[in-house]
């Protein structure tokens, strides 16, 4: 697999990606590849990088050094907001949606945010387009029941099934979720997990999670950051089988 | 979707249901036939009223709307001001089908050049940014003889003619027309910020509003969305300037302190921030407690603050916040509504 994998072209990638903050290097000399139909998860102890990596790709921080490569062409330093109409959603760690706003206003924002050249003064409702494409991404999380609530109504599970649908719905090619089971009931973990797993199919997705279980469950390659390095990368079977992770992180479980 | 309307339909309605068009038609109705009983002293002070009240709501659509508190705003009021003392030969008074754009366009595009700078700054640095540009344009007119300096200069009023054509006016008629035009213009504002607000623009001033790190990380350059909306702003408060210019007939630099920015603030606290109906109550109310202070006592300012301060603490929504609201637009679209879905 591993060979296979190196021969496809990557959809995101970085090469050498370091942020500091200060004399703190968050993030140092990072490379890692994201695939279509691929997920990747990154895992790591707290501090180890993840969510700084995160913010980086998505252009919330500029690095301090290397390349991010998106489809081969260099976009470090982008502004987010470019980031986001090239094709990279995410979905935040601590969640991050507008509250005041109906669930279908929260989406529809989504998709009229990577909207080119659309006619701002328009009515909202001369674009039923923008409304259809908002609820096929809500129903596709399993939230369109509840597409009229307020955002800030919503149960803590559902605002992170929000939270994914306002990722996909402008048709991204990469998805980054950083922890997007974090505070999720069983069920609601269980539903969440199989989403994760359609949403790979199409989509380059990188996730950022702690539940080991899940992301053994759920990965096709796993990426292991430790005080902002990349310590080890593999399939999760070889994760699993390296010694120096265990060490680092996953302790004694198996 | 079941069709069976959940809590959150049924508030929408009534946020947006009758309160909203029916009272502010009812106000309008009401303006229309007041100067009818009116004395000329009154009919001029609903007209300072309603001229106040078109520079407080241009000022909603970025403190109310867009969550971007400045207090430089009266600058482009008073631009509007002295734009048309500016191109109104001394002896000649301009038809105000110049006057009108004119002043508009100066105080929009000066806007746009303060915003372009301001906006790159964020919270308290964008309130003080924006005070320090109004002092500016202060100074520039107090202490320079560009526009009669700090005593201000008197003008020829605009004229409401075409060509050769002159509407006849007496010199009683005179204030009414003032007034009317007033009223057509403020009404014409709120009713192209209500369009405007339901618009994919204003759908975005509203995210902006929220939460604005959230909207770039969906993808919105705010920034040109916040320059739309000030220079907008600008554009409407140069428009109530040049109103201010017609009707008193005189331009000084108080119109563009930083005073006069503040107490486009106050009318919008005393009315509502979340409302565009908001400035327009709270425009037509401080005036209203302006007056009466005076009748009552000397100390007019300090029976004034303690009315609003009242009002501002007892009524943390204003003075309409009792369910007017542009919830409307945004709540249920009729292509969401017409879908079968479960």
């Amino acid at each position: 697999m591993t060979e296979a994998r190196a021969s496809r072209a990557a959809v995101l990638a970085t090469q050498g990606l370091s942020r500091n903050f200060g004399g703190l290097a968050a993030v140092r000399d990072v490379s890692i590849a994201l695939h279509h139909g691929e997920l990747h998860a990154v895992i790591g102890p707290n501090g180890a990088g993840k969510t700084t990596l995160v913010n980086m790709l998505s252009g919330m921080l500029a690095p301090s050094g290397g390349r991010i490569l998106l489809e081969g062409r260099d976009v470090a330093g982008e502004p987010v907001w470019r980031m986001s109409q090239l094709g990279i959603g995410r979905s935040f760690q601590k969640t991050n949606v507008f509250l005041p706003l109906s669930v279908l206003e929260n989406v529809r924002l989504a998709v009229q945010a990577v909207e080119v050249g659309l006619n701002p003064l328009k009515a909202c409702e001369r674009r039923p387009d923008l409304i259809e494409r908002a609820e096929a991404s809500l129903a596709r999380v399993g939230l369109l029941q509840l597409a009229r609530r307020d955002a800030g109504a919503l149960s803590h599970g559902e605002q992170r099934q929000l939270e994914i649908a306002m990722a996909i719905a402008g048709g991204a090619k990469v998805l980054l979720l950083d922890e997007p089971l974090a505070g999720m009931g069983v069920e609601e973990s269980q539903r969440m997990v199989e989403l994760l797993r359609t949403l790979a199919r199409e989509h380059a997705v990188l996730l950022i999670e702690h539940d080991m279980d899940v992301v053994f469950a759920v990965a096709h390659w796993m990426t292991v950051m430790a005080e902002g390095s990349l310590l080890a990368e593999g399939t999760p079977e070889a994760i699993r089988a390296n010694l120096s992770v265990q060490e680092a992180y996953l302790g004694a479980s198996p | 979707m079941s069709a069976r309307p959940t809590p959150e339909d049924w508030r929408a309605k009534l946020a947006a249901g009758p309160s909203g068009g029916w009272l502010m038609g009812l106000g309008t109705a009401i303006l229309v036939v007041a100067p009818l009983g009116l004395s000329e002293f009154y009919t001029g002070l609903i007209t300072s009223a309603l001229i106040a009240a078109m520079l407080a709501l241009s000022l909603q659509l970025l403190v109310g709307c867009t969550g971007l508190v400045s207090l430089g705003h009266a600058a482009f009021y008073g631009l509007g001001a002295y734009t048309v003392f500016a191109i109104t030969p001394a002896e000649q008074a301009r038809t105000v089908l110049l006057t009108l754009p004119a002043a508009a366009a100066v105080a929009g595009l000066a806007a746009l050049l303060v915003g372009a700078l301001s906006l790159r700054t964020k919270g308290f640095f964008f309130l003080m940014v924006t005070l320090a540009f109004g002092q500016m344009v202060f100074f520039l007119f107090h202490n320079t003889k560009l526009g009669g300096g700090a005593d201000g200069a008197y003008l020829m009023r605009p004229t409401l003619s075409l060509g050769d054509w002159q509407l006849p006016l007496t010199r009683r008629q005179r204030p009414l027309a003032y007034y009317y035009l007033s009223l057509l213009l403020l009404v014409a504002m709120y009713l192209s910020l209500r369009v405007l607000l339901r618009s994919l623009f204003g759908r975005v001033l509203e995210g902006i509003r929220i939460n604005e790190q959230r909207m770039l990380a969906l993808g919105f350059n705010t920034y040109r969305y916040k320059l739309g909306a000030f220079a907008f702003a600008g554009l409407l408060a140069g428009i109530a300037g040049h109103m201010y210019a017609m009707k008193e007939g005189f331009v000084n630099p108080e119109l563009v302190g930083w005073h006069r920015s503040a107490e486009a603030l106050l009318m919008i606290l005393l009315g509502g921030l979340s409302t565009l109906s908001g400035p327009i109550f709270g425009a037509l109310a401080y005036t209203a407690i302006g007056e009466i202070a005076q009748l009552v006592t000397e100390r007019k300012l300090l029976v004034e603050g303690l009315i609003i301060l009242v009002v501002v603490l007892s009524l943390p929504k204003g003075l309409s916040g009792i369910g007017l609201g542009w919830r409307k637009g945004r709540e249920q679209p009729p292509a969401a509504e017409a879908k079968p879905h479960d």
